[in-house]
């Protein structure tokens, strides 16, 4: 008799395990309720682009915001921007910008190791064909070029001291942090993920066949779209960029030349990514169609930032933007500049308002609404930029200089074919031709202070035309305190 | 009352046998109480007392008020404190949203969280509605659980304190009608109000704080039918109140109440069954909130002058406002209506050799129907241009369905001088609770006040709904032994699982144990005229959850309103928050002491109680290679320690007709953080401080949280600033003020018997305590506190009892007529008003109690 309520116990506990699993129904939902059709694996990864959108990384920071100040692209007007020009990382406020770039960085890195953890185990069907292979190569793919960057930040160069150790690298979601890692093993993590990413792309990726005229259902991969986001060839371009990173120039160029099969195999109407020449860009000042990957921001993202900047408070370039745009017909200069008059210049257009694109998005009608500009991730002029510094590295002086030629070509400028017709193509003026590209190509794109780093300049140009003496302690942003 | 009635219940195995020094020495503690029901019906084998547990039985109740459960409670029960009712007032249908008994236990992480005690009718949990809903004169007993042993067995439910009631059971006999009755009378207690200090010397043409009010007057009827024989006994009941009218004009709450109570016994076998249906109907004053009313112009009119109100005050002006007084006239209207069902099925079974089997199963119910309404024609939309969005209607409703289970064994054995129980039971609670709130808007005429009559949904106020389940299984072992009724020693250990509780920490183990010493039955207490002397000291745990699933588990939510392509429909769903898989529920460790001592007639009970809660929710500061600044986690820690007395003696007893009894009671309770980890601390102060205003607007005032300091602390800022975003943040070292927890509460009663007449009085205080301004919001300077003494004149009752020879002659069988007040005065040293969303209320009643 007294047995009786231990067996009742007992029988209770073994079989009501599920019975107390049952969840609260709120304003959100469980990771096991959440995952069970591929509509709610592509909405966790769509928020992965959304969150690198915000002002703390791509949407200001990364983009328009601290790095084009540390890159002397522009005039700084506050405090904050003064000390970012100056490598000044101690003030309070810049420390806050970079926890704020750490913790945002690792929280979409976050996500995708939760992505790739649910999609790796669940059993759902995928009714689109790739999509569970799209899904998962760009969060494979997310992961490792987001912590290339953050390896290109807070790590120092890697020729300078490649066993540098800061970075975790993070594979998983959860409290627990992985341990720092060299510079060396960061970038052998980072390229194998992207590596394992391209595999997983390139049966699947609608970019490489390109824009399919079919229509599209909400949830399913839209090919027209695939430039927003993380798609084959942008991992192949970030490929290239870190093959260079590491000097690794015969990889580079090879994947920097893949990265160009999309204009070389795709009709041209059905291409995404495109040269745009003088005449053809319209209103789209920024040259959307360049970039292979770009983060879409909405009009009150990088529009509105871009308005505040240029257009009320008025932020100048840096002095000599005349010199480093020699040649007027040069349409980014035409494109993206505005004098103020007394030789300034703002860099009003680009990202302003005016500036559109179109004919990304398409009504079932067949209209085409015009998207706010987006913020350039890796775009065409980087790539053949890569292939002709790694060809020329490699002495392949013709064909690298072929490579910047048609680049300039369809920016309507010819710095490089004077210079071929003068008969001074070496591998220096390359060299300096390819330096100069930089100073034009990146303007609020954040690249042109990671080129200086990458190349390890000891002293360059300050916005005001001074010049600044450079070393790792400027190029090394500190670990932020509580990283681990 | 004698003890040798119990010992003879005790026999009769009806109570559990090893319990009953503790059932002695607790129906001794009330032993003011004139008589205890000859009731035989099933007691929950989990309504086991303890000495430091508080028992209020019928009679003392009725002491307090005739017709108001809540309020004759808390002047009874000098440890329980209604943190909210200040708000709130004697607002018709008012339910309290913050109660502490001995001392609040936690802090709370999500600032709107109620901080409630499990409200338990004849050991089934209720929610708060029906609890509040109760009539007085069901009540048998009321049991507040204290005491370690008592709450150890409530698991994780036990930490905010427990409330028992425990319903009047049918008596034997010939069939029984009563009719009770009740005439009330009530007026606003308006002496703490007054307009705001620019308007005092203004002319008044309005006396805007006289508008909403009225007298109000409610009638209640209640019929009971009882009997019954020794096989079978029934009662039933009709409760039916139709004009629960409140002081402000057109409020009221009306009750509707049908129940009926079987029990069978035939003999070893015991069932009953208990089933409760409430209607109630409820309308919020169409006057709106009384804090309006202090910040109105006396000079303004509310009427022209042919006697019609104007849409607004001050039209065209900058201090334009709505006019009460139009708006009443409007078809607009606020009201409620729930429905309550309650089933309580109780079998138990007296099986040979000492065993006892019990077994429960309830059902609770409960519906709530919540509509708003606002007359297109209403002040609000006076000056909206287009006309088509005007009017508007919400609904809102709450639902709560509950299954609960519970099967024990219970064994017991006499070995000579020893005494020994054991028992073994089980109790599995099945809960669901979910609501829905969405409005339309758009609404042509008063006529079409209903909402399918809106032209469109609220489109700037999503709807809401949550669902909410609770699924618990406890078991509890406990075992007891005596020994020659003078030592004893009981433990036992609770074990729960829970789908409140995290995934990693599913499991939640409670104990206690507790011993005690009957001092009066050692042989040297012998003819000392001391008939009780028990000193009983206990220890346990019992817990609590503050946090919900999703600091758990990994929760998404779709981030609609930030589509990632603009003009695309493509959304992304976004992680919430870095859980804590391994979160633990917080821990209460209870100790506790009791003295319980009878000389002559004399009564006194005295607690010592020191009680610290760990675990309490906080957060920690993460790395930030996490992507998360912080985790929820356990870490804070609270004591509350204090002493209760409650002293109750016969000062003269049938002295030629005569009678004088007295009782006094009191608590002192001191609240302190033991333990606020820094980082949560300053997370937490700091928004604090930049909600502080905001929440103050709401009379819901925020406190920081500093080690050594209580937690409910009024703290003084020196300096504010307004940020860029329009909000007010404040600055500066607060510095400590003091506490709104009072350091003495307590109450003192008379009862004065003269024949068939009698007088009753009880007073209240609480001193030591400060309260706010609740008017005065910057928590700068030293005009937004003052100290809040308190003294009420609670209860006031002149009654008469008519002789049975009288009776029968009227073919009655008893007949009771009493008048009766509460809270005919309040006074306190507070500058704030009392009763700011709506006034107290004096309380006269007139009440006939008749049986045939």
């Amino acid at each position: 008799m007294k047995k009786i309520p231990y067996i009742l116990l007992l029988l209770v506990f073994y079989s009501c395990s599920d019975w107390f699993d049952i969840q609260s129904d709120n304003t959100s939902v469980t990771d096991k309720k959440f995952f069970k059709d591929e509509n709610s694996f592509y909405n966790a990864l769509t928020d992965v682009y959304t969150q690198l959108r915000q002002p703390s990384l791509y949407g200001d920071n990364l983009s328009i915001g601290m790095l084009e100040f540390m890159g002397q692209n522009f005039t700084p007007y506050d405090e904050r921007t003064t000390a970012f020009c100056k490598y000044d990382y101690t003030q309070i406020e810049q420390a806050g910008i970079l926890s704020d770039i750490w913790r945002e960085m690792f929280r979409a890195i976050g996500s995708c190791n939760k992505l790739i953890e649910e999609i790796e185990k669940t059993n759902v069907i995928f009714y689109n064909s790739g999509q569970k292979q799209i899904i998962t190569g760009e969060a494979y793919a997310l992961r490792g070029a987001l912590h290339f960057e953050l390896l290109r930040l807070f790590h120092p160069n890697i020729t300078n001291d490649p066993s540098y150790r800061a970075l975790p690298y993070m594979t998983t979601f959860g409290t627990q942090v992985s341990p720092s890692l060299s510079t060396t093993e960061l970038l052998s993590k980072i390229i194998q993920d992207l590596k394992f990413a391209a595999e997983l792309l390139k049966p699947y990726d609608p970019i490489l066949t390109g824009i399919s005229s079919s229509s599209i259902k909400p949830g399913e991969i839209d090919s027209k779209l695939r430039t927003f986001e993380m798609n084959y060839y942008a991992v192949t371009a970030i490929l290239a960029r870190i093959s260079l990173y590491t000097g690794n120039y015969a990889d580079a160029f090879s994947y920097a030349d893949e990265t160009f099969n999309h204009i070389r195999n795709v009709e041209s109407r059905n291409q995404v990514f495109y040269y745009f020449t003088p005449g053809k860009y319209g209103s789209d000042f920024s040259f959307s169609r360049e970039h292979i990957f770009g983060i879409a921001s909405p009009p009150e993202g990088l529009t509105q930032l871009s308005e505040e900047m240029f257009n009320e408070k008025k932020i100048k370039t840096r002095t000599g933007l005349k010199d480093i745009f020699p040649e007027a017909s040069d349409i980014r200069y035409r494109a993206w500049f505005n004098s103020s008059g007394n030789n300034e210049y703002i860099m009003s257009n680009k990202f302003g308002k005016e500036s559109l694109l179109i004919d990304y998005n398409k009504t079932t009608s067949g209209e085409s609404t015009s998207l706010p500009v987006r913020i350039p991730f890796i775009k065409l002029g980087e790539v053949a930029l890569i292939a002709a510094e790694s060809l020329n590295e490699q002495n392949q002086i013709d064909d690298a200089a072929q490579w910047i030629i048609d680049m300039e070509t369809s920016k309507g400028a010819s710095y490089l074919t004077k210079i071929k017709e003068n008969g001074e193509l070496n591998q220096n003026t390359l060299r300096k031709i390819i330096r100069e590209e930089y100073e034009r190509e990146f303007w609020g794109e954040g690249q042109l202070f990671f080129f200086h780093k990458r190349m390890n300049d000891t002293e360059i140009t300050s916005y005001d035309g001074t010049k600044i003496e450079m070393s790792n302690k400027q190029y090394t942003l500190p670990v932020p305190p509580n990283a681990f | 009352m004698n003890i040798s009635y119990i010992l003879q219940k005790g026999k009769n195995k009806q109570y559990k046998q090893w319990l009953q020094i503790l059932i002695i020495s607790t129906i001794c503690v009330n032993s003011y109480a004139s008589e205890i029901e000859t009731t035989s019906s099933v007691i929950s084998p989990y309504a086991i007392v303890s000495p430091g547990d508080r028992v209020i039985n019928s009679d003392e109740l009725k002491k307090a008020s005739f017709t108001n459960l809540w309020d004759a409670f808390q002047i009874l029960e000098p440890s329980l404190k209604d943190e909210s009712q200040d708000i709130y007032g004697d607002m018709p249908g008012y339910l309290p949203s913050s109660v502490s008994i001995r001392g609040k236990k936690i802090w709370s992480t999500k600032i709107d969280n109620p901080y409630l005690p499990l409200f338990i009718i004849d050991g089934a949990r209720v929610p708060l509605r029906q609890a509040m809903n109760l009539d007085i004169n069901d009540i048998d007993k009321i049991i507040i659980y204290k005491d370690a042993a008592s709450l150890s067995r409530y698991g994780i439910y036990g930490a905010n304190g427990v409330i028992e009631f425990i319903t009047q059971k049918p008596q034997t006999g010939k069939i029984k009608i009563n009719y009770l009755f009740d005439a009330i009378i009530q007026n606003a207690d308006l002496n703490s109000h007054k307009v705001i200090d620019e308007y005092a010397q203004k002319e008044v043409h309005t006396d805007w704080l006289q508008q909403p009010i009225q007298t109000a007057f409610q009638h209640r009827h209640k019929i009971n039918i009882e009997g019954g024989d020794e096989y079978v006994k029934y009662k039933f009941s009709t409760r039916f109140s139709p004009s629960g009218n409140g002081v402000m004009k057109k409020s009221k709450n009306d009750i509707l109440g049908l129940n009926s109570y079987i029990e069978y016994n035939f003999k070893a076998l015991h069932i009953s069954n208990d089933i409760v249906f409430n209607q109630i109907k409820g309308h919020a004053s169409n006057y709106g909130t009384y804090d309006y009313y202090r910040q109105l112009n006396p000079e303004w009119k509310a009427t022209d002058e042919t006697g019609i109100p104007y849409t607004v005050l001050n039209e065209n002006e900058t201090t334009e406002c709505i006019n009460p007084v139009y708006e009443a006239t409007l078809g607009s209207f606020d009201k409620t209506k729930s429905n309550e069902i309650y089933d309580n099925l109780n079998l138990r079974l007296s099986l040979r050799k000492g065993f006892t089997i019990d077994g429960s199963f309830a059902f609770v119910r409960e519906t709530n129907q919540h509509d708003i309404f606002i007359s297109p024609s209403s002040g609000l939309y006076h000056n909206v241009e287009s006309g088509s969005n005007i009017g508007r209607y919400d609904i809102l409703r709450e639902n709560s369905l509950s299954f609960e289970a519970s099967l024990a064994l219970q064994y017991q054995k006499h070995i000579k001088k020893s005494n020994i129980g054991a028992s073994a039971g089980v109790r599995t609670f099945s809960g669901k609770y979910y609501d829905e709130a969405y409005a339309g808007i758009g609404i042509p005429t008063d006529r079409m006040a209903y909402i399918s009559f809106t032209k469109s949904y609220d489109t700037l106020n999503m709807a809401t709904a949550h669902r909410e389940y609770d699924r618990t299984l406890q078991s509890i072992l406990s075992g007891h032994y005596t020994y020659d009724n003078r030592y004893g020693l009981q433990a036992s250990i609770n074990y729960n699982r829970s789908s409140l509780l995290s995934t990693g920490e599913r499991n939640a183990w409670f104990y206690n144990t507790s011993i005690y010493w009957n001092i009066h039955n050692e042989a040297f207490m012998k003819n000392s005229g001391i008939s009780r002397f028990i000193l009983n000291a206990s220890i346990g745990t019992t817990g609590g959850v503050g946090f919900s699933d999703d600091d758990y588990n990994v929760t998404y939510k779709s981030d609609i309103g930030n589509e990632y392509i603009y003009n695309y429909y493509l959304i992304g769903s976004s992680i919430q928050s870095m859980p804590n898989r391994n979160i633990k529920w917080h821990t209460i460790n209870n100790r506790n002491l009791s003295l319980l001592f009878d000389y002559k007639k004399i009564s006194l009970t005295f607690n010592y109680y020191n009680n610290l809660t760990k675990n309490i929710i906080v957060f920690d500061l993460l790395p930030l290679s996490t992507g998360y600044e912080n985790s929820i986690s356990n870490g804070g820690e609270i004591r509350n320690e204090g002493i209760e007395f409650y002293l109750h003696t016969k000062i003269i007893e049938n002295l030629k007709g005569w009678s004088l009894s007295a009782f006094i009671s009191g608590m002192h309770n001191h609240n302190k953080i033991e333990k606020v980890p820094d980082y949560f601390a300053s997370k937490y102060n700091s928004t604090v401080r930049n909600n502080y205003l905001q929440y103050a607007k709401q009379y819901h005032r925020l406190s920081e949280l500093h080690e050594n300091q209580p937690l409910n602390t009024i703290y003084k800022y020196t300096e504010y600033h307004t940020d860029k975003d329009g909000q007010d943040i404040l600055d500066g070292t607060p510095s400590y003020v003091g506490s709104t927890d009072d350091k003495f509460r307590g109450n003192l009663g008379l009862t004065l018997q003269y024949k068939q007449w009698w007088i009753n009085t009880i007073v209240n205080c609480s001193l030591g305590g400060y309260t706010y301004d609740w008017f005065n919001l910057l928590p700068i300077g030293d005009n937004f506190y003052s100290k809040n003494n308190c003294f009420s004149l609670s209860s006031l009752q002149l009654g008469y009892s008519f002789t049975p020879e009288i009776c029968s002659k009227m073919h009655m069988r008893a007949l009771t007529l009493a008048l009766s007040g509460n809270n005919l005065v309040r006074t306190s040293s507070a500058k704030t008003a009392k009763g700011i969303l709506y006034p107290y209320a004096r309380t006269m009643a007139f009440s006939l109690r008749v049986t045939f």
